[in-house]
C-alpha cells in the first residue's frame, strides 16, 4: 500500500522511510509486549 | 391544534413532553428504593423473629441479609411443568425466546443508530448531506417501528410460554423479580408512548433549530429507555447464571439490588449493548441491499447503496470491540466457577464455540468482501485490485487456523491409528496461541483493507505523504510480526504466561485501528479526488455479502445464546433452584445447530414481511412524488421516502 501512491521518484525515499519506521514499530511494539507483560501483570517477560 | 402553529407553544410544549420523559426515567429507582424499605419495615416489628442468612455470593460486611422469601421450590415432573403434545417444552420455550430477542435487538439498535444519523446530518453543513441522513434515520425508524409491534407480540407469546410449560420456575423467578417486573412493564409503556411521539412528530419538529434539538434528546431518552429495559431483562439472566442476593436454599434476602448486580449482569450488558447494535447494523444493511436490489431508478440505487454502506459500517464498528468484551464476560464467568468456564471453552460445550468461530471467520471475510466488491464504485480503486488475493490468503489460512479443533470427534480404530485425540500436527492449531493469533490477524486485515478503501479514489497531497505512507506500512507490518511472534512465542511458555499474550496481541490490533485509520485519515485532507464515489453502482455480489453478513450475524446470535443458557446445565438457576423436567439434558450439537438454523429461518421470513411492509409505504410516496413532479410542485430530493 506504502508505494501504491507515490511516484517512481518517491519509491526509493519511502522504502528508506519505512525501514526506519520498521525500527522505530518494532521497539514501540516489543515496549507493548514488556509493558503489558512485566509490570502490569508481574509476569515474567521475556521469559526465562 | 391552533396552539401546534404558534412556534413558541410548540416550543414549551416539546420542553415540557421531554421533562416528562425524563422524570418518568426515573422509575426504575422507585422499587429499588421502595424493596431496601420494605425489609427494613418488615424486619422491625419482629427483631426478635429476624432470620438472618448468608448470601451465596457477596462477601464482606453485607454478606447476610434478613430472609424475605421462601425457599426455592423442588420442583417435579409433570406437577410442575406443562406439555403441549409430544412437543419438548425446552425447545418450544427456546423458539419463543430465541425470536423476542431477535427482535427486542433489533429494536434496540435501530434507535442508537437513528440518533448517531440525526446528529450527523444536524452537524452537517451541506444541506443537502443534512437531508440524505436525516432522511435515511426516518427510514430506519420507519423499520423499527414495525418490528417494535412484533416484539411486543412475541413479549406476550414468551410470558405465555414461561407461564404454560415453566410455571415452578417462574414463579420462583418473579417472586424475586416482583418490583423489578413491574417497573419493566411500565418502562415497556413509556418506550411506546416515546417511540411514537418521536417518529410521528418527526416532520413537524424537523424545524432545523430548536425543536430539531428536542427530537434528538427525545431519541436519546428513548436509547436511555431502551438500554435499562434491556439492562433489566439481563439481570435476570445474569441471576440465573451466577445468583445473588438469596442465600444456599435460594431464600430472598431482602434486597433487589443484590439479586440484580451479579456477577456477570455488567460484561453481559456490555456484550449485549455492542452484540445488538453489530446485529442491527447488519440486519439494515440486509435491508438496504434487498431495495437496492429491488430499485428500480438509478436514485433509488445511489440512496441504498449509500444506506447499506453506512448501516455496514455502524454494525462493523460495534463488531470490533465485541470480541474483546466476550473476552471479558468469559473472565468474568471463569471468575465466577472455574468450571463454568471450562464447560464453556473446554469441556461439554467447546464445539459450540468452534462453531461460532466459523461464524465470526464468515462475518470478516464478508466484510472483507463487501469492501472489495463496494471498491467497484471508487474511481482509482483499481490500483489496489492486486492486494486482494494476498489479503484473501490471509483470511482463509487464519480462519483455518481458527477452526481447527483441540481434539477430533474420532472412532476408536481412528484414534488407535492417530496416536491419540490430538493430531500430531493439526492438533497444534486447536490451542488459544494460534487462535488468539487468527483472529487478531483478521481484524487487523479487516482494517487494512478500510484504509485502503478510505484512500482508493484519492492521492494523499499532505507534504509528508511519503512518510505517512512508510509509517502506515511499518505500523501494519509491525503488528501482523508482533502478533504471530506472540502467537508462536505462546507455545514455549507455560499456561500462566500465555494467558496474558493475549493482551498485547490485542492493543497491537488496537493500535492499528485507532492510530492506522486516524493516521490515514489525516494523510486524505485535501486529497487529490480520481473521480466521485459512484453509488448505486457496486457490483450485486457487494449486496449479497451483505446479506450472508446479516445471516451470520443472526445465526452467531443463536448459537451463542445457546451456549450461554446450555451452561447452566441441569439447573434454572444454577447451584439453586434445579431443572427437573425431561429436558435438563444437554442437547447434542446437531440438534442444537438445527433449533438455531430453524430460529434464523423464522426470524428471516418474519423480517421479510417487514421489510415488505416498508417498501410497501415506500412505493406510496414515490407515486406522491410523481403526482407532485406531474403538478409541477418541487421534486423530493433523491433517495426521499
Amino acid at each position: 500500500m506504502a508505494n501504491q501512491d507515490a511516484g517512481s521518484g518517491e519509491m526509493g525515499k519511502t522504502i528508506v522511510y519505512f525501514l526506519v519506521f520498521m525500527v522505530v514499530a518494532t521497539g514501540y511494539y516489543y515496549f507493548l509486549d514488556w509493558v503489558m507483560m512485566g509490570p502490569m501483570q508481574n509476569l515474567p517477560f521475556p521469559y526465562k | 391544534m391552533r396552539s401546534f402553529n404558534d412556534p413558541r407553544k410548540a416550543k414549551i410544549g416539546a420542553v415540557v413532553l421531554l421533562g416528562v420523559i425524563g422524570l418518568l426515567l426515573l422509575l426504575p429507582f422507585i422499587p429499588l428504593q421502595a424493596g431496601a424499605e420494605e425489609a427494613k419495615q418488615e424486619a422491625a416489628p419482629a427483631e426478635k423473629k429476624v432470620e438472618k442468612a448468608k448470601d451465596v455470593f457477596y462477601k464482606g460486611p453485607g454478606e447476610f441479609g434478613i430472609v424475605s422469601g421462601p425457599p426455592a421450590p423442588k420442583l417435579k415432573y409433570p406437577d410442575d411443568y406443562g406439555t403441549y403434545g409430544n412437543f419438548q417444552s425446552r425447545s418450544l420455550l427456546w423458539v419463543a425466546n430465541q425470536q423476542h430477542l431477535y427482535f427486542g435487538s433489533f429494536v434496540l439498535a435501530v434507535p442508537m443508530f437513528v440518533f448517531v444519523m440525526e446528529l450527523v446530518g444536524m452537524l452537517q453543513k451541506d444541506k443537502g448531506m443534512a437531508r440524505k441522513y436525516d432522511d435515511m434515520a426516518h427510514e430506519m425508524m420507519k423499520i423499527s417501528l414495525t418490528a417494535y409491534s412484533i416484539t411486543a407480540i412475541l413479549g406476550g407469546i414468551l410470558i405465555f410460554t414461561f407461564l404454560a410449560l415453566y410455571p415452578g420456575f417462574f414463579g420462583y423467578l418473579s417472586r424475586i423479580f416482583k418490583p423489578i417486573m413491574h417497573v419493566y412493564a411500565l418502562l415497556f409503556v413509556l418506550e411506546s408512548g416515546t417511540l411514537y411521539i418521536y417518529y410521528y412528530g418527526w416532520d413537524y419538529m424537523n424545524d432545523g433549530g430548536f425543536l430539531k434539538w428536542i427530537h434528538l434528546s427525545i431519541s436519546f431518552l428513548l436509547n436511555t429507555i431502551g438500554i435499562v429495559l434491556m439492562f433489566f431483562a439481563n439481570s435476570w439472566i445474569g441471576f440465573m447464571m451466577s445468583p445473588a442476593g438469596v442465600d444456599e436454599q435460594g431464600r430472598f434476602l431482602g434486597d433487589i439490588w443484590k439479586s440484580v448486580h451479579t456477577a456477570l449482569w455488567h460484561p453481559l450488558n456490555v456484550h449485549r449493548i455492542l452484540g445488538n447494535a453489530a446485529f442491527g447494523g447488519g440486519v439494515v444493511a440486509a435491508y438496504a441491499s434487498y431495495r437496492f436490489l429491488a430499485a428500480k431508478t438509478p436514485e433509488e440505487k445511489a440512496h441504498y447503496d449509500w444506506m447499506s454502506y453506512v448501516a455496514m459500517f455502524m454494525g462493523i464498528l460495534a463488531l470490533i470491540p465485541l470480541p474483546f468484551a466476550g473476552y471479558w464476560l468469559m473472565r468474568e464467568v471463569y471468575g465466577y466457577r472455574q468450571q463454568m468456564g471450562i464447560t464453556l471453552m473446554g469441556g461439554l460445550l467447546a464445539w459450540v464455540f468452534i462453531m461460532q468461530a466459523m461464524m465470526i471467520a464468515i462475518l470478516f471475510v464478508s466484510v472483507n468482501y463487501y469492501l472489495w466488491q463496494a471498491m467497484g464504485r471508487m474511481p482509482g480503486a483499481e490500483r489496489y485490485y492486486p492486494l486482494f488475493k494476498y489479503m484473501l490468503l490471509i483470511l482463509i489460512v487464519a480462519t483455518i487456523s481458527w477452526l481447527t479443533p483441540h481434539t477430533l470427534v474420532m472412532t476408536p480404530a481412528e484414534l488407535k491409528a492417530m496416536g491419540g485425540a490430538q493430531h500430531p500436527i493439526v492438533g497444534n492449531y486447536g490451542v488459544m496461541s494460534a487462535k488468539n493469533t487468527a483472529i487478531n490477524i483478521m481484524i487487523t486485515t479487516t482494517v487494512f483493507c478500510f484504509c485502503i478503501y478510505q484512500r482508493c479514489n484519492k492521492v494523499p497531497t499532505v507534504k509528508w505523504a511519503a512518510l505517512g505512507n512508510a509509517a502506515l506500512g511499518a505500523l501494519f507490518t509491525g503488528a501482523a510480526i508482533n502478533i504471530v511472534f506472540l502467537g508462536i512465542y505462546g507455545y514455549f511458555i507455560p499456561a500462566n504466561v500465555r494467558i496474558g499474550l493475549s493482551v498485547p496481541q490485542v492493543c497491537s490490533t488496537l493500535t492499528c485501528l485507532f492510530i492506522g485509520v486516524t493516521l490515514n485519515t489525516m494523510m486524505l485532507k485535501g486529497a487529490r479526488q480520481l473521480g466521485e464515489v459512484r453509488w448505486g453502482q457496486m457490483s450485486p455480489r457487494g449486496s449479497y455479502a451483505l446479506f450472508c453478513l446479516a445471516v451470520s450475524f443472526t445465526w452467531t446470535m443463536a448459537v451463542m445464546g445457546y451456549l450461554r443458557s446450555s451452561v447452566r446445565l441441569h439447573w434454572h438457576v444454577n447451584e439453586i433452584l434445579r431443572d427437573n423436567s425431561p429436558w435438563a439434558f444437554t442437547n447434542p450439537v446437531g440438534y442444537a445447530g438445527n433449533m438455531n438454523s430453524m430460529n434464523v429461518l423464522l426470524f428471516w421470513t418474519m423480517l421479510l414481511f417487514v421489510f415488505w411492509l416498508g417498501a410497501l409505504s415506500a412505493k406510496k410516496a414515490h407515486v406522491t412524488e410523481d403526482e407532485a413532479v406531474g403538478a409541477g410542485k418541487a421534486t423530493l430530493p433523491a433517495g426521499s421516502h
